[in-house]
Order: structure tokens, then sequence, then C-alpha cells
């Protein structure tokens, strides 16, 4: 399981399409915007690997000017194992 | 996994990222105060200048986690895409753990290509074999042969123990830092025009400015954070306005209102036009220029810093950086030739654009804030090139005040805390201090408290004069700590691989991973890296921040400030220094330099009771004092009592509480904007502005013209090649490419090229190419989309990719005044494969 929670910043005009483009991709969901352009979003993954393919494509997305990334959460089957609690 | 717990965590998630969007979700508010075993304390990113704070979580002994500090004001809970993978950097599987021995079975064989694990009493046996025959202690120069090769991602105290050990200890000024490659022609101009390093500005005139001008600088990928505010100001504060000037296009310029692809090297001719413009117009400041600025010219023809017999060196008419007052009136006719119309000629920027440019910054009305990185810096004439920019918004008086600002970000986490400010150049003592300057090596010496004369005058070879006399047999014993040079250094098959390879030559490297040049090197030592140790940074707005040690490092690997610490055991006086030195200095020629610059009352003062609970700190546990503390506030002296005021830090206590504070610190009180009444405490009352650095308070406007750059393309090798780097990776990519998430993001370099290039050479994007130049030849693969897009004529291959080594391309030309390498610029051509 991979959570990620990102910042979006676009031009303010470009919100609208980006958000739109956003909710078809698999995994993410976009639960804020403000109106100076940034858009608060969260991936859910199986992996890491396959969150990170997904932030490279919000770069490649018409109108993303950054993205930051502010919190991720990673555990695999083997992850619980290994750690003592 | 139930359901709950996964929502659990989203909605975690969700609320950190809208806490620094500033935004709030009010039916998620209460997640926030949720607990999880994860064990948080306060850090500093290991990358760039930028100096974000994270968070770091532990569990079990390993960081499991990080996350951009909410608190931190510099980031404000941003994280990029390589500081958010930042718990990984510790755990490639490949760490090194023991010392490695170049030959078999811990027998040392130049020649061999195998390695055998030693332990490290066999490590410093080796090494001090080899140091103390490049020694003699009765040499009046000091210790030429020995030398050592430092890094701005040291923490303050190791470039502070290093600094002392080499140039105090074994009488040597070999020493200088990685930085040497990325700040150095930025420290030289903030000397000849301020008289004191780093910039007066920072990081909040990213909100109080109304337009921001790049110079070289791709912040949308290398500052990224940075990058995120500037394009909140610019997107949320009416008329605010952003320019981009570069010599290929990047993603900043999806945010520039005007971008300017321009010439290599014509930087300098837009910057005197900008001048004249100023002039011609009547904008400028005349009473702050009255009070505040002296007039001077550069010497000029001074050569492009390559070997004395290279036809460039032969054919230079003059040399060095001496300055001469001019008048006012011979400064505007000096720029008086860099028209408008010359100005875009020579650059190929259309006349409207730089007009535009140069309007906003004749606009008395206008906050400005220019921001520079390695376009500026990595440049046969670096320093001018900074100092062209000083020229600008000192005409203006545009400077040392929010929101008017000329900024010059570095790229390395400590390039201004470690490799500035404590004096790991090759010329430089701590706080700004220099060795050829007399009473700056007594201050040294009576601080220190070791005898007059310790400190050889003369200043010791700098990064790429090492490498040159590594390869001419002159510098023998050699060690590097913290740095990939092998991969970093221009012109490696030439002047770096040879160097190391010579049979003349100890080399080690310390290391956490067998990098390009720890597999070159003699001796490998394995190296305890970030969370591992006990630390401090200094970032590119004066703010020193700290770090406890978190984890432990892997098997037998120790941080590089033990290791430092622990080889000065291995000398005694008698085999560094003069004998009438030893005689003067009351020791016995029996002491080691363990007790003379270490165990020496000031840096064994403080006790362990003084260590924080809950934390361990390897160094100071084997050696029995708190040595962390023991150097900083040794250092500190150096700013309370030296010759030169402006760089006082807190106690070192308040750093461990503080989120980073920005020197100079006074009364606890730290200082955003330097030289400024009401800003810098420096500054008396009535005095306005005060450019203290310099004896009369007043800036230097320094002429320089164009010159051309070292090489340029012609009918052979008819491109330019610029390196550098991309957002996914951090310099040569050691950690980076060891993330399995950011190596799949950008696994390996390709060069960036125009469609109309490809084409005219038969290529198609994707397909293998062959780059070369007069020094060598690389394989790589043609991009001609995506991120940056060059013009004709140029192309770009970033430097991180071990597999494609762009430096055996690069030509190891420097600014003949600060040393630095012109990685920007060369001739290249681009061939199938």
């Amino acid at each position: 399981m991979s959570i990620s929670s990102l910042v979006i910043q676009t031009r303010p005009e470009n919100v609208d399409n980006v958000q739109n483009a956003l909710i078809l991709m698999d995994g993410v969901e976009v639960h804020a915007t403000t109106d100076s352009g940034r858009l608060v979003v969260t991936v859910d993954q199986p992996d890491n690997a396959k969150a990170a393919d997904t932030f490279s494509k919000f770069t490649d997305l018409d109108g993303v000017l950054n993205t930051s990334l502010i919190y991720n959460f990673f555990e695999n089957d083997n992850a619980e194992k290994e750690l003592p609690r | 996994m139930t359901i709950s717990r996964r929502d659990f965590i989203k909605t975690q998630a969700a609320v950190a990222a809208a806490t620094a969007a500033g935004v709030t979700l009010p039916t998620l508010k209460s997640a926030h105060a949720a607990k999880d075993d994860i064990k948080w304390d306060k850090g500093v990113c290991r990358f760039c200048g930028t100096g974000c704070g994270v968070l770091v979580g532990t569990k079990g002994g390993r960081v499991v986690a990080t996350q951009g500090d909410p608190d931190a004001p510099v980031n404000r809970g941003l994280n990029c895409i390589k500081g958010y993978f930042l718990s990984k950097i510790m755990y490639g599987k490949d760490r090194l753990t023991k010392p490695l021995l170049r030959g078999s079975n811990g027998k040392f064989d130049k020649s061999s290509t195998d390695f055998s694990e030693i332990s490290w009493d066999q490590a410093f046996d080796i090494m001090g074999e080899k140091w103390k025959a490049a020694i003699d202690p009765e040499d009046p120069k000091g210790a030429t042969r020995v030398g050592m090769f430092g890094s701005g991602q040291w923490t303050l105290w190791e470039g502070y123990a290093a600094s002392k050990f080499m140039k105090a200890g074994l009488r040597s000024n070999n020493l200088d830092p990685n930085a040497r490659h990325c700040m150095a022609s930025a420290v030289g101009a903030f000397m000849r025009a301020f008289g004191i390093d780093e910039p007066m500005g920072c990081y909040d005139d990213l909100e109080h400015a109304d337009a921001f001008v790049l110079w070289g600088a791709n912040m949308a990928e290398m500052h990224p954070i940075l990058w995120s505010r500037l394009a909140d100001t610019r997107l949320t504060k009416k008329g605010s306005e952003v320019h981009v000037l570069s010599t290929f296009e990047h993603r900043c310029f999806e945010l520039a209102d005007n971008g300017m692809v321009f010439t290599p090297q014509t930087d300098l001719a837009i910057l005197n036009y900008i001048a004249n413009y100023i002039i011609q117009n009547k904008a400028y400041n005349q009473a702050f220029i009255d009070k505040n600025v002296n007039f001077t010219k550069t010497a000029t023809d001074i050569g492009y810093g390559l070997r004395p017999d290279h036809p460039l060196e032969k054919a230079k008419k003059g040399k060095g950086g001496k300055l001469t007052k001019i008048s006012f009136d011979e400064y505007a006719a000096s720029v008086a030739e860099y028209t408008l119309e010359k100005a875009s000629k020579m650059s190929g920027v259309p006349a409207e654009k730089l007009e535009r440019l140069a309007k906003l910054y004749a606009d008395p009305n206008k906050k400005v804030t220019s921001y520079w990185t390695m376009g500026f810096n990595q440049h046969t004439r670096g320093v001018w090139v900074n100092g062209l920019l000083y020229n600008v918004h000192l005409l203006m008086g545009k400077i040392s005040e929010p929101g008017n600002s000329p900024f010059s970000l570095t790229g390395q986490p400590s390039a201004c805390g470690t490799a500035r400010e404590v004096g790991t150049f090759s010329h430089r003592l701590p706080a700004d201090l220099v060795v050829k300057n007399k009473k700056h090596r007594a201050a040294a010496e009576k601080i220190w408290k070791i005898p007059a004369g310790v400190i050889p005058p003369k200043p010791g070879y700098h990064a790429v004069l090492q490498n040159r006399m590594l390869k001419d047999g002159k510098l023998n014993a050699y060690w590097v700590q913290c740095n990939n040079n092998m991969q970093a250094a221009a012109n490696m098959n030439e002047e770096t691989l040879p160097g190391y390879r010579n049979p003349k030559n100890f080399i080690v490297v310390s290391d956490p991973y067998p990098t390009v040049t720890a597999i070159a090197a003699d001796l490998i030592l394995p190296t305890s890296m970030w969370m591992e140790k006990e630390g401090a940074y200094g970032n590119a707005e004066r703010r020193t921040q700290f770090w406890r040690q978190q984890v432990d490092a892997p098997g037998e690997s120790k941080s590089d400030v033990w290791q430092i610490v622990e080889f000065s055991k291995r000398f005694k006086l008698s085999e560094v220094w003069p004998k009438a030195v030893i005689a003067a200095s009351g020791y016995s020629a029996d002491k080691t330099l363990y007790d003379v610059l270490y165990a020496n009352g000031q840096v064994d003062k403080f006790g362990l009771d003084e260590l924080q609970p809950g934390h361990n700190n390897s160094e100071s546990k084997d050696f029995g004092f708190y040595l962390q503390k023991g150097l900083f506030e040794e250092y500190r002296r150096f700013q309370l009592e030296g010759p030169k005021k402006g760089h006082e830090m807190a106690e070192f206590d308040a750093y461990h509480q503080a989120r980073g504070l920005r020197w100079p610190v006074i009364n606890n009180k730290e200082t955003l904007w330097r030289y400024r009444e009401g800003y810098d405490p420096h500054v008396k009352k009535g005095e306005g502005v005060h450019f203290y650095g310099k004896p009369d308070g007043k800036a230097n406007i320094i002429f320089a013209p164009f010159e051309p750059a070292a090489e340029s393309p012609d009918a052979e090798y008819d491109l330019w090649l610029s390196t550098g780097r991309v957002l996914e990776h951090w310099h040569s990519g050691s950690m980076t490419r060891r993330v399995p998430e950011l190596y799949r993001a950008y696994p390996n370099a390709k060069i960036y090229m125009h469609p109309d290039d490809a084409k005219k050479r038969g290529l198609k994007r994707g397909q293998t190419v062959k780059i070369q130049t007069r020094r060598g030849e690389v394989v790589s693969r043609v991009e001609t989309r995506g991120r940056n897009k060059p013009p004709v004529g140029l192309i770009f291959m970033p430097w991180f990719d071990a597999s494609q080594l762009v430096n055996k391309l690069t030509l190891d030309a420097t600014d003949p005044l600060s040393k630095e390498t012109d990685y920007k610029k060369c001739a290249c051509k681009v061939v199938k494969a």
C-alpha cells in the first residue's frame, strides 16, 4: 500500500481542466482547490513505483507549473515483519 | 489491512497537503492528532541549498519516513520529489561497511583491480605512512604534497575540523571543497563588490518582490520549493511578473511573462545593455550612488584558467582581477557601446524582450529580485557576470531591502554554511578570513592556540589545480570526502583519472557508496551519512540549521568528522611542524595533532552529560566529549573575536531549538536584510545603507566587457554542449539513483536536442548517438521533446548518470578569478552510434 499527498500548482485559469484530468487517473483523488490555482491531491497505489509513475504524469499535464509532495505512507507485506513492533 | 486504516492514512495525507496549501478540510481536522509508533524529530534535507526542513520518522533503528516540516519557514511543509524519498538514501543495497584497500589480502597494490577488507587501524596505518612520506616538517612552504578535497555537503563541524587539521595541523592549504565547482564565482563577486560573502537578502523576498528575473537558474527543477513560493506570488499578486533568461527553454518558461533564450556567453552583453539603458534614461538612483557606491573597472583579457601551455593562456594580454577606480562618466562611456541593437544582435534575443527587461529594472516603483545559479557561476567570466548584475541593482539602489534583492542560489545543502563560512577553500580561514593576510593568520593562530607561523601564507591548490597536480605527480597523498569528483570534475579522461591512477599517488575516498570516485581510489573508507550523525548545514539565505543523530550507521561506517579527528592522532608534532616552531610553542614534540587541535581545552570543553537523552552521538561517545558542540563553539570565537564583523551566530544550543537562524545573529535575533538600517544591527542609526564589508562602507560597481567563451562551436564541432541537472536526481546521482522510485522516474541521461538539429543529422528521437568533443566521446540517446527545448545549435545533457560520464567531454576551462569550471559551454558534435 502506498498513499501520498501532493499540492499541485497550476495557473488559476487551468484549475478546472487539471482537476478533470486528475480525477480520471487511477488512484487519484482531488480533495480541495484554491483560487490561487492549488489542488490538494492524494494518490493511492499498490506500491511506490506506481505512485512515482503517477507523479510524473502530473508534471506533463498542460497548465501544471509545479508539484510538491507532502506525505507518503508505504507498507508492504515484508515491511510489517521486518520492523520490530 | 482494514478499509478504515487505509482511509485513516489517506485522511492524514490529505490534511497534511491541505495545511501546506493553506486550505482547511473541516471534516478531517481530527485525523491529525492520531498517533502512530513512528518517532519524529526535526531535520534538514540532504540535497540542495534551499535548506528545507523535514520531519524525520524513525522506527526500529531505521529512518522509515520523512515529511516536509510544516513549522519550517523555508518550505512550510512542502517537499520536492527528491526530498520526499529522502528516507531511502541511506539504504541502498551496496552500502559500504568496511574499509577497503586496493590489492588483495590486506596488502596494497596500486596496479590491482581488486579491493580487500581491512580494519580502521590498518587503514590509518597505511594513510599515516603515505602522508608522512609526503611531508617534510622543515619545508618553509608547508606540506604542499598532501591535499584534501572536501564538500559543501559536509556538516559545519566536519568542514571546520578539516580546515583546522589541514591548515593548522599539517600546515597545508591544499584543502578545497567541491563548492569550487558551483559557488566560487559567486563568492569572488561578493568579495569584490561588498567585501563580505553571501546574499544580503533572504527567501522572504519571494513574497515581497513585484518581479522576478532568472539568470541561468532553472528553479522549477533545481529549487522546486522556492519555485513554488515564487509561483504563488506571481499568481496571487496583481501586476507581478516573471522574466526568465537561459541558453535553452526549460520548465521555468511555463510561468514566464518574458522568456528569453540567449546565445551562450552573451549575458555579459545583455547586462551591460541594461546598465546602459538605465544611464541613457537617467533612471539611476543618484542619491544612492553618491552615498553608497564606488565606480571601478576590472583588468581584461585574462585568459581561461587552462594549463599555462594552452594556446589561449599564451595569447592573453592581461591577468588577474585588479580594480581601477573610474568616474561615473567613465563608467557610462564604457557601457555606451552596449546598445539595444548590439545586445539583441549578439544574444539573439528580440529587441522588444530585452527592452522590456531593461525597463523593469529601471522602474523605480517595481521591486525586483534576481536569481541565478550555475548559469552565472559556471562561466569563464563568472565573477564578472555576477558583478554586472550587482551593477544593475546598485545603479537603481534596488538592494538590501524587502523585495529588492540580487540573490545567488546555492546547489549544495551547506555550500554556504560549510564550504564558505568555516574556511574550507584553499585561500580561506574561518569567518571570511584569508590565509594571505598576516592579521587574519595571527587571529586564527591565537584562537587555535598554535604558535605564530604555522599557517602557510600562500593559498593552496584549488579543485582544478589539485587534479592537475595529481596528474603531474606534485600532489601525492590525497583525501576526498563527501563528494564524487571523478564524475564531477571536467575533462575526466585527460585530467582527473590520470592523477588518481598515477603510481606516485595514494588516493583515499570516504563515501557511503562505491561511487565512480571511490572505485578509482586506493583506499575506500565507509562513511556515515545524514541522520547517522549530528549535523548542521547553512543554506543559501544564511540560515544555519541543526539536527540530531537519529539512527546508527551500518557496519563499521564512521562519519567524516570522526575520520579526521581520529586520523589526527597519527601525527606527532615533530612529524609535521618545524623544530623552531615547536620550540616556540611550548608544546612537547611528542604531542599529537589530536592533543593540540581537538583535545585543546576548547574543543573538548563540553561533556557527554550535555548530550540529548534519547539520541545517540557516535563520535562524542568515542572521544569522550561533546565533539560537535566543542567545534562549533570554538568556530564561533572567529565570529566574535576575529577581525571581521558580520558573521555572528547564536550559541550551539539555540540551533537545536530553532528551525534555523539567519546570521548575523545578535542577541538571539536573526538578520533578514543586511546593510540597511532597521534590519541589520551592524548599521547604525542615521547611516541608512552601509556596506560595512568595505573600509569606506561603499560597494563597488565594476565595469567588465563582453569577452568570448573558451571554446565555441566551429565547422567540425558544430554544437554548444551545456551540462546540468534534472529534478529527479541530485548532482552525481550517488544517492538518488539508489532510490528505486527516482531511478525509475529518470533512469538514464539523454541529450536534449532541437528537432531540426536531429533531422539535419538523420537522427530520430530515442536513437543511440555518440557525443564527441576534442577530449572524448560518450554514448547517449536523443530526446527532441520533453521538459528542455534547446534552440538550434545547442544540446543539453545532465551529469547524474554514472553510466554516461558527460565530464569525459567537458573542457576544464575556468574563471581565472574564481577558478570555477565552465560546465555550460564547450563545442561538440553528435553522430549516429
